[in-house]
């Protein structure tokens, strides 16, 4: 019975980490139309991460502690996302100091996340989420190309707001 | 032979958008350092008619983008004088040079006179403080209310002192945690990316910090792995 048990939650627990790889890779995605997309996709790959990750927990899940080496890394970005809480102690329109710490909060959570789960993912995940993230890019691209060159030319030069605009004219 | 037309469609694309991006030095001056990334890629495998094309791209990037920069009023007068001043800018006349050059003026003036280096301003009292030096000085950068547009700027503005510190920390982690993943190679793609926080404030931009959560994560986190894996495999099994 209990190595029936063992089986199953092992089951569980491979079927929610590659939700979470798929969820990864998925983000990887839509990270060139971040802007277009208003927080959409990117809030259903995380919540799927969050979710995933907390799924696991009663199923045996074990915590990796993190190196002390990078421990220095993560910290300061955790502290980069949280920085906004200094207006809420001067009280000056705490609603912008709260939409600051959302926009800042993957700084926050992904790479816990990410370090928490990837340990049971394939072992190029990084590779595979680079690629990915280069195709979104070269699609991106070739749409913009084949528009012609006055449609970039004027894209590019004008203050209109356009999801290829983005993708050509500045990494961020 | 597939490394050779790869590296070719990959140099010629680039060289492409340099050469329409050059049309915003700035912007320009950032494709070369992308490009410098790509020299470093292709490296290990390129022939010499690669290094002639990459050179050759990187030059014209260059002298385009410095072409650019010198026909700028702004700029000659900062060559002539070695000052920006307020009084030589067109107040009718912006584009995303000069414009930024009115705003870190504005903010270095903010840093000279009132500024709580503790704690910073907070972000209204910033904007506030931008407004009204805008004001004075160029319609079209006051009715934008545009921000800092510059990461460090912004953060000792905000966040005084702790703010400050931040990104030069950040970099210092990156840049020593990456030689000891023995890719070496990713430094200009880092020192790129630190280039461009120097033009605007990406972590108020979801895209800006997903792209920076992201980037972070496949760099350094590969070795994390291999670390853990390596413990892993010391534990003794007792079972």
């Amino acid at each position: 019975m209990g190595s029936v048990q063992k089986v199953s939650f092992e089951k569980i627990r491979s079927l929610w980490n590659w939700l979470a790889f798929f969820a990864f890779l998925f983000w990887s995605a839509s990270i060139p139309f971040a802007h277009v997309q208003q927080t959409r996709y990117t809030g259903i790959a995380l919540f799927i991460l969050l979710g995933s990750w907390l799924f696991q927990l009663p199923f045996g899940f074990r915590f990796h502690p993190i190196p002390k080496n990078y421990l220095f890394f993560l910290l300061f970005w955790a502290f980069l996302s949280v920085l906004p809480i200094l207006d809420f102690w001067r009280w000056q329109h705490p609603e912008e100091s709260w939409n600051a710490i959302q926009i800042r909060l993957p700084f926050l959570i992904i790479p816990f996340l990410v370090w928490q789960l990837s340990p049971y993912w394939p072992a190029k995940w990084p590779i595979y989420s680079f690629l990915i993230f280069c195709t979104t890019v070269f699609i991106g691209m070739v749409i913009s190309i084949s528009q012609g060159p006055i449609y970039i030319w004027n894209t590019l030069h004008s203050e209109q707001s356009d999801s290829l605009k983005l993708v050509i004219q500045r990494p961020f | 032979m597939n490394k050779v037309v790869y590296g070719f469609v990959a140099i010629g694309i680039v060289g492409f958008l340099g050469l329409i991006m050059s049309k915003f030095p700035l912007i320009s001056l950032f494709a070369t350092l992308g490009m410098a990334t790509l020299w470093l890629v292709f490296q290990q495998s390129k022939t010499q008619i690669q290094k002639l094309i990459i050179l050759f791209f990187l030059s014209l990037s260059i002298g385009f983008g410095f072409f650019r920069l010198g026909q700028l009023p702004m700029f000659s007068d900062l060559l002539e004088t070695g000052l920006i001043r307020f009084e030589t800018v067109d107040k009718a006349y912006s584009n995303s040079v000069n414009t930024r050059l009115i705003i870190w003026r504005a903010a270095f003036e903010i840093l000279e006179e009132d500024q709580n280096w503790i704690f910073g301003l907070g972000s209204n009292n910033t904007q506030e403080k931008l407004d009204a030096i805008y004001l004075r000085v160029n319609a079209h950068v006051y009715q934008n209310h545009l921000g800092t547009h510059n990461l460090i700027l912004y953060l000792i503005l905000q966040y005084g002192f702790l703010g400050g510190l931040l990104p030069f920390v950040l970099l210092g982690s990156i840049l020593f945690a990456i030689p000891k993943s023995r890719r070496l190679h990713l430094i200009p793609v880092l020192v790129f990316i630190f280039f461009c926080t120097q033009t605007e404030v990406i972590i108020n931009r979801e895209l800006g910090v997903h792209f920076l959560t992201w980037i972070s994560l496949i760099l350094i986190f590969k070795e994390l792995n291999e670390i853990l894996e390596n413990r892993e495999q010391k534990i003794p099994v007792s079972e």
